[in-house]
């Protein structure tokens, strides 16, 4: 029975997958089959339809693959060259898009020293600047080398040592802290990390990390936290705020909040959830007359004196 | 009968290599998969799709002045890729969490794209999560993709659109280019009717018409200077009334956010007493105030007067609305 999927994705993965072999004799039959996002079965079949393709008249040459089943689990092997075809291919136009595009959303700037090196060895007739001109994400973030190195660091389970402004204080404290995931929320990157300083998890904005120094130090992940979720937090305070007949309000801005009364007048009761009083008052004092905190006390407070504190400079 | 999937790489195969090229009737003869009882104008129809098909995927097919088609092996594979360890982690997971990323439009191909980095297709077991668009991700991601077809094309568009203030209205665009910021991703082009550049939020549009006339042929030119990176403004740089400039001060111990926070905006320079300048254009003082806090502690607007007394009136207002009489 042949795949339902059409003759021009199936050639594409298959043809995708062959430089794959040019370094290695064999692969399990399960990673062949997550590369071709197949099941095992199917997998085996296509490696057999492979084995069938290649260079005929006189110069006939097949694609020499097999199935080993004698091997537990069951490898795909290759037992010489490939007719054609055993290196890496460069980007087509719509897969550079792809790159760029994530690239880009991800945070890195276009002329940043990763994106040349891809272009340098796997462009195609489409430029990375062309694509860039119709295509890009609009993420910034201070240096996407702390990007890259704390990569890194969750990957491979390293201690790191970071330079953190809370709330974006002039002055930097540092922390020896073990990553245990990065999470992009709307274009807005954050590492979640055991902090050694704390004894406990924190969530940690990358615009107010300056520094990061990988270690070579290893650690065992505690496996305290869902990672990724920190932000899905139903047990947090909520704050009551009104907002003023016509100011803007969108939930996207301030996550997990909701309208719970609107009066006839337009104004509008919203309730927020804040994990620290400093983050909410600043959100509240940005509006600049058009939000006032209802309750709890202790964030009426911190915004007077969020408020004060920055009329200061006026 | 060769099963089509065969016939594709078999033509893959010999096209690459065969180093002098293949005619077409070599082609006809000597690849497994062309029907032998196929009349001549269907194996012209049949070896035109599959050429336009390899040549999609990556391949570069050159056809010769004596009509021999041959593989431009610079063209097609790529030179030596020296990665770091971590570069390698970062395109490895940022790419695998983008492509599962409901709001990204190219997840297909971007997972093409990172088996031809040799990451493979596997995902990998990372702890990278991406949640790009908290709005109809998977509907922005169709849209956006099937707008940047008519980009590629350059295709006119028609849409239904909202906007902010609520107001319905039909448009009809050529489509120049696409960006995505804080979770939005918003199409920039040339509103015909409106005879005037304009930026459209794509979770705002509905009912998107790609002019499916003449596909081949593109319906506009993009101008030669478009640069989708240029209309990417800040939150207080769109909007009508006219534009001011302003005076920001990022003060000695925060001026290394400076230049992430100001997005490549206005422009930066050294403050006499340390610290950096950052000169900007605006539209609207609130939201740039706004901007200004919700971006602090530190920056501070020194100019213009008008302003700042903006700033004073509305910070005087927030105190005494919430005094410190606690809970109201």
């Amino acid at each position: 029975m042949s795949s339902r999927r059409p003759a021009s994705a199936r050639a594409r993965r298959i043809l995708t997958l062959l430089h794959l072999f040019s370094s290695q004799d064999s692969l399990p039959l399960r990673t062949v089959a997550d590369a071709l996002g197949v099941g095992e079965a199917e997998a085996r079949r296509e490696i057999d339809l492979l084995s069938c393709c290649g260079v005929y008249g006189t110069d006939e040459q097949l694609v020499p693959v097999f199935v080993d089943d004698e091997l537990e689990p069951p490898e795909v092997v290759f037992w010489g060259e490939p007719p054609a075809l055993e290196r890496q291919l460069r980007l087509s136009v719509a897969e550079t898009r792809a790159l760029v595009a994530a690239l880009t959303a991800a945070g890195l700037d276009a002329d940043d020293p990763l994106l040349r090196k891809l272009e340098r060895a796997l462009g195609s007739t489409t430029s990375f600047e062309s694509v860039e001109q119709m295509l890009r994400g609009a993420t910034a973030i201070a240096d996407s080398e702390i990007l890259k190195a704390l990569t890194l660091a969750v990957d491979e389970h390293r201690v790191v040592r970071i330079t953190y402004h809370k709330g974006g204080a002039a002055e930097g404290t540092s922390r020896e802290v073990e990553p245990l995931a990065l999470v992009q929320e709307l274009g807005d990157w954050y590492l979640e990390a055991y902090c050694r300083r704390a004894r406990d998890l924190r969530t940690f904005r990358f615009d107010r990390i300056s520094a990061a120094d990988v270690s070579d130090e290893r650690f065992e992940p505690r496996g305290t936290a869902p990672a990724g979720l920190r932000f899905l937090d139903d047990a947090l305070p909520t704050a009551s705020v009104r907002l003023a007949p016509g100011a803007d309000y969108s939930a996207r801005e301030w996550p997990g909040s909701r309208v719970i009364e609107t009066d006839s007048d337009g104004s509008r009761l919203v309730e927020v959830p804040y994990a620290g009083t400093g983050w909410i008052a600043r959100q509240v004092v940005a509006r600049l007359g058009d939000a006032e905190v209802i309750s709890p006390a202790e964030v009426r407070t911190a915004v007077a004196d969020l408020a004060a504190e920055i009329l200061a400079d006026y | 009968m060769v099963d089509s999937t065969e016939r594709l790489i078999n033509l893959a195969f010999a096209l690459a290599h065969a180093r002098h090229g293949l005619t077409r009737q070599q082609i006809r003869d000597g690849v497994r998969g062309y029907p032998e009882d196929q009349d001549e104008a269907a194996f012209a129809r049949m070896f035109e799709r599959d050429k336009k098909w390899l040549r999609s995927v990556g391949l570069a097919i050159e056809t010769l002045e004596d009509e021999r088609y041959v593989l431009d092996a610079e063209s097609t594979f790529a030179t030596s890729l020296d990665l770091n360890a971590e570069e390698a982690a970062m395109l490895r997971a940022i790419g695998y969490a983008t492509a599962s990323d409901p709001a990204f439009p190219f997840s297909e191909e971007l997972g093409f794209a990172l088996a031809k980095l040799a990451t493979g297709f596997e995902t990998p077991d990372s702890a990278v999560y991406i949640n790009a668009a908290d709005e109809q991700p998977s509907e922005q991601a169709t849209m956006v993709g099937a707008i940047d077809d008519a980009v590629m094309r350059s295709k006119e568009i028609r849409f239904a659109y909202t906007n902010a203030q609520g107001e319905h209205k039909q448009h009809r665009v050529e489509p120049y280019g696409l960006y995505f910021r804080l979770g939005r991703w918003y199409m920039v082009g040339r509103d015909v009717d409106l005879d005037a550049e304009r930026t459209y939020a794509v979770t705002r549009m509905a009912n998107v018409d790609v002019n499916a006339r003449k596909p081949e042929s593109a319906d506009f030119e993009r101008p030669e200077q478009f640069d989708v990176a240029e209309t990417i403004a800040l939150p207080f740089q769109y909007g009508g009334g006219g534009t001011h400039t302003a005076e920001v001060r990022f003060p000695v111990g925060v001026d290394w956010r400076a230049g992430v926070a100001t997005a490549g905006k206005g422009g930066l320079s050294a403050a006499v007493d340390g610290g950096v300048v950052w000169t900007v254009d605006y539209r609207s003082g609130e939201r740039f105030g706004r901007w200004v806090i919700e971006n602090g502690p530190g920056p501070v607007i020194d100019a213009p007067a008008e302003l700042r007394e903006l700033m004073r009136a509305r910070l005087e207002r927030v105190v005494a609305m919430h005094g410190r009489d606690g809970e109201r």
